[in-house]
């Protein structure tokens, strides 16, 4: 089976350490959410998984390539809709005729298809388009490129609000076994019924890597009006937020009950001790 | 599909950089032919003003020098800024993630600036030519019969000569991250200085030393030289020999180094925003 596979990857700017043997497995028909604080590296490790930077040690594994030797074979498989988009000053029609040939499994219905669900403007310059415009087209080319590895970078920032549910209802549609779709975002509200399995960075390692069904089997969560007043046994993380308060609990639930991922994320980068044996298993 | 090289992926980066850049390549190409129109009539009518039109045939308007002016500042400007996408934030994710091999990249921007480039001078300069004897005819009843022949040996041995210093210009626009020209420049004229300063000092070394002093300090009229530097008899014997070695080393050592060491910078470019 075709997937991704990071080993021992350690990567650094000049100033700034970002990874040290970091170990990575994506396989394909999932769409991971890549989480973490600003800065911790998201966007640099999507751009490793790319080619578009280079490990300083270890290795990136990906369909059989490796991505730093942007084999042209690799690049048609795979496809970046970075977080700032630029397009360049032509048409719709004539990025389609420039780019569309270099996939060998693009396909214009589906980029028709994906475009009329967006309600994208035709025969507009790409340049004029908005910034949630210019995602949404680029989106759209990059799953009629037919990418086995689809990287998102913020994808919804810049959306409208409409256009976020079209979002998740076009990836949705157009997943399949043999694509991986990893999704960076700090909208998790946006992606929440989109994204699985999580994998969250931090402190230049992943702490964090598993599928919200053995986040259930193992916690749970509570949402209650106010905070706890005691300390209670099997409680990992608790805070407020507006309205409520989240407790977060060891012990799955048989109930189920959906996951705040906000919360999840914040128990973990609070406590990533008490999730580790979850991230291990994996 | 093919590793590094696929002619279909080549006419595909063909017709992308054509699609992203014909407006541009339209607008300088009329820009410049506009120029050299006015330029040229401008020159004839002005002849025309104090001589008879008896006389039309002492009007020199040299295409042949007005194409190699042109190709020049043309040709280097386009070649040092070949490779710009490497260097440009907005741009460069999308050039390193376009499907092609850099070697594919390297041909078809190549294949511009070398090709492409100067038979599009070629034909602006023919037709500006055959244009001017149409308005002289039109306005003045007299032709110069003296359109641009762009099959002459010595527009073909400048595109030559042009094709070798492009490629330096090619990899000062893949090397350098701005100012890609006159860095270029730069670095061409400081490494032109050095290179004739230590091959001066090994002919000093190995020939006479006094033939150093002359090059830096004697005005052209050096006199009788054999006195000073026994072997300049033989100077006008060597230029032959001195001339092929000259061609064999810029095409066969500038002109691959250049281009390779532009691949090199395609392949090892990487995306340079950050976290």
């Amino acid at each position: 089976m075709e997937y991704v596979s990071i080993k021992n990857l350690s990567f650094s700017y000049k100033t700034t350490n970002l990874f040290n043997d970091l170990d990575l497995q994506l396989n394909p028909g999932n769409i991971y959410g890549l989480l973490g604080i600003n800065g911790v590296g998201k966007t640099t490790l999507l751009k490793l998984l790319l080619g578009l930077l280079f490990p300083q040690k270890g290795q990136i594994m990906a369909f059989n390539y490796i991505p730093s030797q942007r084999n042209p074979g690799y690049l048609s498989k795979v496809f970046l809709l970075p977080e700032e988009v630029s397009l360049p000053s032509i048409s719709d029609s004539e990025y389609i005729k420039s780019y569309a040939t270099f996939y060998p499994s693009f396909s214009s219905t589906l980029l028709q298809h994906c475009l009329s669900e967006f309600d994208m403007p035709r025969k507009t310059r790409l340049d004029k388009l908005s910034l949630g415009q210019k995602k949404k087209f680029l989106l759209s080319f990059g799953i009629a490129c037919g990418a086995s590895l689809l990287a998102l970078d913020e994808p919804t920032n810049g959306m409208d609000i409409p256009s976020k549910s079209i979002f998740r209802k076009i990836i949705a549609e157009t997943m399949h076994e043999k694509r991986t779709i990893i999704i960076s975002t700090h909208q998790v509200k946006d992606m929440e019924s989109l994204i699985d399995p999580i994998i969250i960075l931090h402190n230049s390692h992943i702490i964090f890597s598993a599928t919200l069904a053995q986040v259930s089997q193992q916690f749970h969560m509570r949402r209650s009006s106010s905070p706890l007043k005691d300390k209670e046994e099997n409680l990992i993380h608790g805070e407020t937020t507006v309205g409520a308060y989240w407790s977060v609990w060891k012990g799955g639930e048989t109930e189920g009950k959906s996951i705040n991922l906000e919360v999840l994320f914040n128990a973990i980068i609070a406590n990533p001790n008490a999730f580790k044996e979850l991230s291990d298993e994996k | 599909m093919k590793n590094n090289l696929s002619l279909n992926r080549i006419c595909s980066l063909g017709k992308s950089d054509f699609i992203l850049h014909w407006k541009e390549l339209c607008l300088s190409s009329g820009i410049v032919a506009v120029i050299l129109l006015v330029y040229t009539i401008i020159i004839t009518a002005s002849f025309l003003d104090t001589h008879s039109a008896a006389n039309i045939y002492n009007v020199r308007i040299n295409y042949d020098d007005l194409f190699k002016n042109v190709l020049f500042i043309w040709g280097i400007v386009q070649a040092s800024y070949s490779f710009r996408e490497l260097h440009d934030k907005s741009k460069n994710e999308q050039y390193l993630l376009l499907p092609a091999s850099p070697l594919e990249k390297l041909i078809v921007r190549f294949v511009f600036t070398s090709v492409v480039l100067p038979f599009l001078i070629i034909v602006l300069i023919t037709l500006i030519s055959i244009a001017g004897e149409i308005i002289l005819i039109a306005t003045k009843s007299v032709s110069t019969l003296q359109p641009f022949n762009p099959f002459s040996w010595s527009t073909l041995k400048f595109i030559g000569i042009l094709i070798i210093i492009q490629s330096i210009f090619s990899y000062g626009s893949a090397y350098f991250k701005k100012n890609h020209l006159l860095k270029t420049i730069f670095s061409a004229i400081l490494l032109g200085v050095i290179t004739t300063l230590i091959l001066s000092g090994i002919i000093a070394r190995v020939f006479h030393l006094n033939y150093l002093r002359i090059i830096l300090f004697s005005s052209n009229n050096f006199g009788d030289l054999s006195s000073t530097f026994p072997y300049s008899a033989n100077t006008l014997s060597w230029r032959r020999p001195l001339g092929i070695i000259w061609t064999i080393f810029t095409y066969g050592v500038i002109l691959p180094t250049s281009w390779f060491l532009t691949w090199l910078k395609i392949k090892k470019t990487q995306s340079s925003d950050g976290i």
